[in-house]
């Protein structure tokens, strides 16, 4: 993929997959740097229904990412009837298309935010960063998490 | 390095100098982890500049963009924006940043969170204002050990943008067109030139059109930062607006 700029950054000599070539709809240097598909992605959504169509944050680059993937696994609020998914104001429509397979997951994107469903658990957040740093801590840490925030998702 | 003496804080100072590099009309964004910076560009907006587009990443107020950072980076590939904020472990003399790895790139001393969307926009936004929390010789360095966004780029490459200011707690240095290297501009009160030069790692000469002292935020714009440039930011970065303005 053509890229402008990055050029005389030190990226240039650590990634010997960057290439430069003349632009052929130009008279300057162009750069190319190689996509990025992943294998699996897993994505959280607004809602989903039960074949894989979904609503995804428009805030991020979720979108992009279930086209880019070669398998997409989707967890989403809620499950509802295919008449029910609409591209709001901050969700973009995604087809099954892209889509693997889909998960019902209330909460799953806590702590962060989820669109209108949920703020953001900044306690949590600071109890993560906490436990973060010693293994132990990190594996009780998960434990309690998914166990007070994952009613019926799992 | 705020002086409590000074009725103002170092956030406070450095919002308003960037908020004064922004034209009416201009189109400003910025990214993540920049809370001065989306102070500096909402005092602009709430003041001289109201018909300014601003973009801050994380914001739920200030990011129309319905396709993610895709969206985003493809106006700044299309050399939409004017402004944008980039800060670094290190910035050296020539202008250059480090985000990505301090000691050598193999076997790093740290390795940093990296460059991200840096080296493209350092390239194709107009002016970049790079902005420090702090000015020591560790900061600032003669050479950076990886460039993670260059100030210059090979001559067959467009580029339309680059380096317009370093605003840091101490001081304003700009790029002589010139030698290619950051000179001091203005010296913000409270500090002095030699002040500056020791805690900068690399030789700092002046400004070739003379060194100045910063202007210090005034009534105005200190009252629109403490109410509704306070208000907006906290919304994004609540513990920073917490701190950062004096009541």
């Amino acid at each position: 993929m053509p890229v402008r700029g990055i050029a005389g950054s030190d990226y240039l000599k650590v990634r010997t997959d960057f290439k430069i070539i003349k632009n052929p709809y130009g008279d300057d240097d162009i750069l190319l740097v190689p996509a990025i598909s992943p294998d699996i992605s897993l994505i959280h959504a607004f809602r989903a229904d039960r074949f894989g169509n979904c609503v995804l944050n428009s805030a991020l680059d979720d979108a992009l990412l279930a086209r880019a993937s070669d398998k997409v696994i989707i967890s989403a609020e809620e499950i509802v009837e295919t008449s029910e998914l609409k591209s709001s104001q901050r969700g973009n429509f995604v087809s099954r298309v892209h889509v693997s397979a889909v998960v019902r997951l209330p909460g799953g994107a806590a702590p962060t935010s989820c669109g209108t469903y949920y703020r953001e658990d900044e306690a949590a957040l600071l109890k993560y960063l906490e436990a973060a740093k010693d293994p132990e801590r990190l594996a009780a840490y998960l434990r309690e998490f998914s166990l007070s925030h994952c009613q019926g998702g799992i | 390095m705020t002086h409590a003496s000074l009725p103002y804080t170092t956030e406070e100072l450095m919002a308003t100098l960037i908020a004064r590099e922004i034209s009416n009309g201009e189109t400003v964004a910025v990214g993540t982890f920049s809370p001065v910076p989306a102070s500096g560009a909402l005092l602009a907006k709430a003041s001289h500049a109201p018909d300014s587009e601003v973009f801050i990443m994380g914001s739920r107020d200030w990011w129309p963009f319905s396709e993610g950072s895709l969206e985003f980076f493809s106006l700044a590939q299309r050399g939409r924006f004017d402004f944008f904020f980039l800060s670094g472990a290190q910035i050296d003399s020539r202008g250059n940043i480090n985000l990505h790895a301090i000691g050598d790139y193999s076997r790093p001393k740290v390795r940093l969170p990296g460059g991200a969307g840096s080296a493209m926009l350092y390239c194709m936004v107009k002016k970049v204002i790079l902005f420090k929390a702090d000015h020591t010789v560790k900061s600032f360095v003669q050479t950076v050990d990886f460039i993670s966004s260059a100030a210059s780029s090979p001559p067959a490459h467009y580029r339309p943008g680059g380096l317009h200011q370093v605003i840091t707690p101490l001081a304003v240095l700009v790029r002589s067109a010139a030698t290619g290297s950051l000179e001091l501009r203005s010296v913000h009160p409270g500090a002095s030139a030699e002040d500056v030069r020791a805690n900068t790692g690399f030789n700092l000469p002046d400004y070739s059109g003379g060194v100045t002292e910063t202007a210090p935020p005034g009534p105005e714009e200190l009252k629109l930062l403490r109410g509704p440039v306070r208000e907006s930011v906290a919304r994004i970065y609540p513990r920073f607006a917490g701190q950062a303005f004096r009541s």
